[in-house]
């Protein structure tokens, strides 16, 4: 088997486990009790007229005609007319090819439009996240592999567990009581209007989410950190002259970048699909957000295509890792040539 | 499990011992605390409030203080202990089990003829590795149906069973070629042997320490499990319960979000440092910790402990702002100024034809004008109609219009409008949820057939004048022409909603719609062709829409919003005690009553005694100390509906009454011995992380207290509106019912007439069905002398005390409080918020 076979074989999977998630998503959506009718009429709509909406909404078809018809839209070619009424809800990224993910009637928008809106503040604030969260896991975790074994190891340590040991809803409720309400210095919640705005609204989400992350960041690179740092080409380069900066981050920390590096691929990867009780808490506008709300409001089509975006980037990131390392280890080839 | 040698290198690890430590302790306070403190769960309502508004802080008897209903937090911890231990301990269990199944299977596996079970294995992990966490826990629960210790167990060990596979298919990979297997192989082992005998003991350390990390994230995740709703069934106990429930105390009561995060704090940290203990103790290369480092450890996990303790005793109430100083003080209205407003609800829908809930009412109330409405005394007016008469057998409305009327596009309003704009709200093809309110008119059911030929009832006359039939007297059906469902809209809205692409919202009234981001804000700009003269002083109104109580609270303080609404009850009590918010600040009485529903077409209470003795059980004047923005009832209608005179309580708390109708019922009980009662335990529907919750929580010790044991059923609001419309599915549980417009007859007839029943999703859902009630009901619908037909009401209403399909047991208020610098504002009867008449002393900003 040739590397690229290789490659060509773990797409096939990554296509296999996204199928499954649809629909496990799909058939389990539809079958949460609810009335996604009810949900965008109202408690107190009389009956009659539920029963009449649901004809208009289209939504009195059964289970399998529908997993049937979003299976079959997802992807597919159109040759007609670009405007044409059955095709608005398809997002066009090539010339004939088309991806439809269904018309959400609460937003009055087909969901691929949602997506593209939300996907992108996801994006920005698991980046924004994965930056505070790095910083904050490395910064503790060198400064503790520097002076591993003292108190001050110790108790760097230790704070990065009290990070963890709060739940992010008590985390983000009490940094935005303290930062936002009593000091004033952050805005409360929200996406902000101006650039200026979004820089300062994307702190304090970024914030709960980092300093919950950064335990295990911190961890792992005060363990490779100190691990390399008594290696002995790390004494080699320090009986040379070798600044005590230069054998840190020049050697020490250019190896202990591996798995921390992989970790951020899969984190960005789950992030992406959206935090959901950091974008709920601070109505960041994302799809973490989105999809709580859809879960709420029953409101299908959503559902399944935030499920369905969200393990496409769990996949993607793995898939990202699995195809790195392969690249990176050729022990990986050798032992798939054996078999 | 440990060598001789490692056991010996764990227990000089003071670090680890400490965490052993902090463990037996918890041990300890979990196996012996609930033996030795109060009753968790009974309230004790004889404690005044504290000073803060919230709960009764600690005392002698009650040493860490009450929770949010007036139960001993001592006695919570401790019974919480026990279960979030428990939890812990079994879902780790479970995670491990799973994973290390699938992982010694898998690793086992690779590389063998059955390597297709390996991938397989490793597909399965990374689906549920993909899988959204909320929609499977959610799925999750619902199968099972029911948030108990077992559920959310199962949910916990199925969610995290992942990553122990991955560990585990790793190390076994690195054993299976270790020599001693393949002698093992080689001497004719069976794999079962090899696996038992070789591979699970090389594998054990490895679980130990994944297993102390792991225990440690289920207790966290248990509380955020809560937070998601799906947590353990109350009234029970647990730390994250605990946690999420003391949410909106933060400024408060800090101690009650103190007391629980100290908790988990401890176990955490105890785990892990008995986690990091094994893993030094089982690592064998790096042989040597030096044991002044596991000092340090100790050291600072005994300086992390004590600056909580110490950050959580400093927590204190930051107190409440003083009014911004108002920059104007002059009395005359003033022109200009944009007024800020923020709501909970993050509407989607503003068009009047589909738009039914109450922040959407209120943003319509700005862009639209109706033909009638309500003044602040309550009374119904002619707005965009001049004249507006009823004839004498009820059964025509004519109307005249103003003249001179226009649309927000600069159309012309006339009397044609208003009936194109009926026949739009009507249209067989718009999914108004309110049609069926107008089925009285002429015509109703052939347009709903075939809309070409227009609304039979619905005459022009001329320019301005119009009459409507009705197939049968009404005495509300003015009322009905004030909703926004007949609001006029422009010629360009269509013959009728399109449910794709909805046309803009544009009318008639004191504002134009400029910007509406479904679920996020409103901008909306003065029309300056308002048919009121001089109107509306505003510039225009910004309204942020899904902003929670806690962050409209925030920046009302920080004076980032103008009016607040919607306040947490423990800030809408310490703003309505605060002596300088006492000239801005009103309480309006809201249109909205809640009830106890019990079914009275299922099983157990198709028995009526039973349902008198859980009306004379319930009290629930307790609320009204748990929350300052709820006022105790007796009465179906709330009192801000004009009903008949509601001088006496129409049903008494008495405990006595009740237990004799338990007798009658055939279910006696001793309240002595606390034997008889009700057999089963009663599900009671309702939804989580709501005062319907809390309130149910109090109903549950009232009515345990005469031998009825209900247990909370707590279901999403999606759910709980489905599974009570169905006939057979919800014995009793929690309803809510608001007024439509000011009138009797949208409570008794919509939520308790047999007509109401329907196949499904009825709003009967008591199923109650009683032909003198319909009878009083429909003859009070048609009778045109207030008097009697405020006397047919009273009827109703001791009906439905006698039978007790509903228990009515309480209706809310709101703190309304606005800026200083906001002026003209008067909390209005039926509009849940009405600017149209404001104005603000600082004009334009």
């Amino acid at each position: 088997m040739t590397a690229l076979m290789l490659v060509t074989r773990r797409l096939l999977w990554a296509l296999i486990v996204v199928f499954g998630v649809g629909s496990v998503a799909f058939i389990g959506a539809r079958q949460l009790p609810g009335d996604p009718v009810r949900m965008i009429l109202g408690p107190q709509a009389q009956p009659q007229d539920v029963e009449r909406a649901r004809k208009i909404y289209g939504l009195d078809d059964d289970v399998w005609t529908q997993y049937g018809r979003f299976w079959r839209r997802l992807l597919h070619t159109w040759r007609g007319r670009d405007n044409h009424p059955s095709h608005s809800n398809c997002a066009k990224p090539f010339a004939k090819v088309h991806v439809d993910l269904g018309y959400s009637y609460r937003y009055r928008k087909p969901v691929v439009q949602l997506i593209a809106q939300r996907a992108p503040r996801s994006l920005e604030l698991a980046i924004v996240a994965l930056l505070f969260q790095a910083l904050l896991g490395l910064g503790i975790g060198i400064w503790s592999a520097t002076r591993r074994g003292s108190l001050g190891d110790q108790l760097a340590i230790g704070a990065s567990l009290v990070g963890v040991s709060t739940p992010i809803f008590a985390l983000g409720l009490i940094l935005q009581y303290v930062l936002a309400h009593r000091l004033g210095w952050l805005p409360h919640d929200g996406y902000g209007a101006t650039p200026a705005e979004q820089l300062r609204s994307i702190i304090l989400p970024a914030l709960t989410l980092g300093i919950f992350g950064a335990t295990l960041y911190a961890r792992m690179s005060r363990d490779e950190v100190s691990r390399t740092l008594s290696k002995d080409y790390i004494r080699t380069a320090r009986a040379k002259g070798a600044s005590p900066s230069r054998v840190l981050f020049a050697h020490a920390l250019r190896n202990a970048m591996v798995p921390i590096a992989t970790l951020m691929v899969l984190d960005l990867g789950a992030l992406v699909g959206g935090a959901i009780v950091t974008e709920k808490l601070f109505r960041w506008p994302g799809m973490g957000a989105m999809a709580v709300d859809a879960m709420i409001n029953r409101d299908g089509p959503v559902i399944f295509g935030t499920v369905l975006f969200s393990a496409a980037a769990i996949v993607a990131a793995s898939l990202l890792v699995d195809l790195a390392a392969i690249v990176v280890d050729p022990r990986l080839r050798r032992r798939s040539h054996e078999r | 499990m440990l060598g001789p040698r490692q056991r010996q290198r764990f227990c000089r690890d003071p670090s680890a011992m400490f965490g052993v430590a902090l463990l037996g302790l918890l041990l300890v306070f979990a196996v012996v605390g609930p033996w030795l403190a109060a009753d968790p769960n009974v309230s004790h309502f004889g404690l005044g409030r504290s000073p803060t508004g919230g709960p009764p802080g600690p005392s002698w008897a009650h040493p860490l203080g009450t929770d949010r209903i007036y139960r001993d937090v001592l006695a919570r911890l401790a019974h919480g202990a026990r279960l979030s231990l428990t939890i812990a301990v079994a879902a780790t269990t479970l995670a491990l089990t799973i994973g290390t199944f699938i992982g010694v299977a898998a690793g086992w596996l690779e590389g063998t003829r059955l390597s297709k079970v390996d991938d397989v294995l490793m597909r399965v992990v990374d689906v549920a590795l993909a899988f959204p966490y909320l929609l499977l826990i959610t799925a999750i629960g619902v199968a099972i149906d029911r948030a108990d210790a077992t559920t959310v167990t199962l949910v916990l060990g199925l969610t995290s069973w992942t990553g122990v596979a991955k560990v585990v298919r790793a190390k076994t990979l690195q054993i299976k070629s270790q020599r001693y297997i393949l002698a093992a192989r080689a001497l004719g082992a069976a794999t079962p042997r090899i696996v038992y005998r070789h591979v699970l003991p090389a594998v054990w350390p490895t679980l130990l320490v994944i297993g102390s990390q792991a225990m440690a994230m289920m207790i966290l995740a248990e509380a955020v499990l809560g937070y998601l709703t799906v947590g353990i069934e109350p009234p029970q106990a647990t730390w994250g319960r605990m946690l999420f429930e003391a949410e909106s105390y933060i400024e408060a009561e800090p101690l009650l979000l103190a007391v629980p995060g100290l908790a988990i704090l401890i176990a955490v940290l105890g785990f892990s440092r008995v986690g990091d203990g094994l893993r030094d103790a089982l690592d064998t290369q790096a042989t040597d910790v030096p044991t002044r480092w596991r000092r340090a450890r100790y050291a600072a996990d005994l300086v992390i402990i004590g600056a909580a303790f110490a950050l959580a005793g400093f927590a204190n109430d930051g107190g409440l702002s003083a009014p911004h100083a108002s920059a104007g003080s002059s009395e005359q209205p003033r022109y200009g100024g944009v007024l800020r407003v923020a709501s909970t609800g993050a509407i989607t829908e503003l068009d009047p034809a589909l738009a039914y809930d109450e922040a959407s009412r209120a943003i319509d109330d700005l862009i639209f004008a109706t033909l009638v409405t309500w003044n602040q005394a309550g009374e119904l007016v002619p707005d965009l109609a001049e004249r507006v008469e009823l004839s004498d057998d009820g059964t025509r409305v004519s109307l005249v219009l103003r003249e001179g009327l226009r649309f927000h596009d600069g159309a012309p309003l006339g009397a044609a409008d208003v009936k194109r704009s009926l026949e739009r709200s009507l249209h067989p093809r718009t999914p108004c949820p309110g049609s069926h309110l107008y089925k009285h008119i002429v015509g109703y059911d052939a347009y709903n057939k075939d809309a070409s030929k227009g609304l039979a009832g619905i005459v022009v006359d001329g320019p301005l004048a119009l009459h409507i039939d009705l197939a049968q007297p009404d005495a509300s059906f003015l009322s009905l022409l004030g909703m926004g469902f007949a609001a006029p809209v422009c010629p360009s809205s269509g013959t009728f909603v399109d449910a794709k692409t909805p046309a803009n919202p544009c009318g008639a009234g004191p504002f134009m719609l400029t910007e509406f981001v479904r679920g996020e804000h409103v901008t909306v700009t003065r029309f300056d062709d308002y048919h009121v003269e001089g109107m509306p002083f505003l510039d225009g109104v910004q309204w942020q829409l899904g902003i929670p109580a806690r962050t409209q609270h925030y920046r009302f303080d920080s004076g980032q919003l103008d009016v607040i609404t919607q306040l947490h009850g423990i800030d809408a009590f310490r703003y309505g005690t605060d002596e300088r918010w006492a000239a801005y600040r009103h309480w309006q009485s809201r249109a909205l009553n809640h009830y106890i529903f019990l079914n009275t077409q299922m099983p157990p209470f198709d028995n009526r005694h039973l349902r008198r003795a859980v009306s004379f059980a319930v009290d629930p004047r307790p609320l009204e100390q748990i929350r300052s923005s709820v006022g105790a009832t007796t009465r179906v209608l709330p009192p801000s509906v004009p009903g008949p005179a509601a001088d006496e309580p129409m049903r008494r708390h008495d405990v006595q009454a009740a237990l004799r109708e338990m007798e009658l019922a055939g279910f006696a009980y001793d309240p002595v011995s606390g034997e008889g009662g009700y057999p089963d335990p009663i599900d009671y529907i309702t939804m989580p992380n709501t005062f319907a919750q809390v309130s149910a929580e109090v109903f549950q010790q009232q009515l345990a207290a005469v031998g009825i044991r209900i247990r909370l059923r707590l279901v999403a609001f999606a759910t709980w509106l489905v599974v009570i419309s169905e006939p057979g599915q919800a014995a009793m549980g929690w309803r809510g019912w608001g007024a439509d417009y000011p009138d009797p007859s949208t409570f008794f007839e919509p939520i308790l007439t047999s007509s109401a029943i329907q196949p499904r999703g009825t709003q009967n859902v008591s199923f109650f069905s009683h032909a003198e009630f319909d009878d009083v009901v429909s003859r009070a619908r048609t009778e045109a002398d207030v008097p009697k037909r405020m006397a047919l009401y009273q009827r109703a209403e001791e009906i439905v005390r006698d039978e007790a399909p509903l228990v009515p047991v309480y209706g809310a208020r709101s703190l309304q409080l606005h800026q200083p610098h906001v002026r003209g504002y008067q909390p209005h009867p039926v509009i849940p918020q009405r600017y149209r008449s404001v104005w603000l002393t600082r004009g334009a900003p």
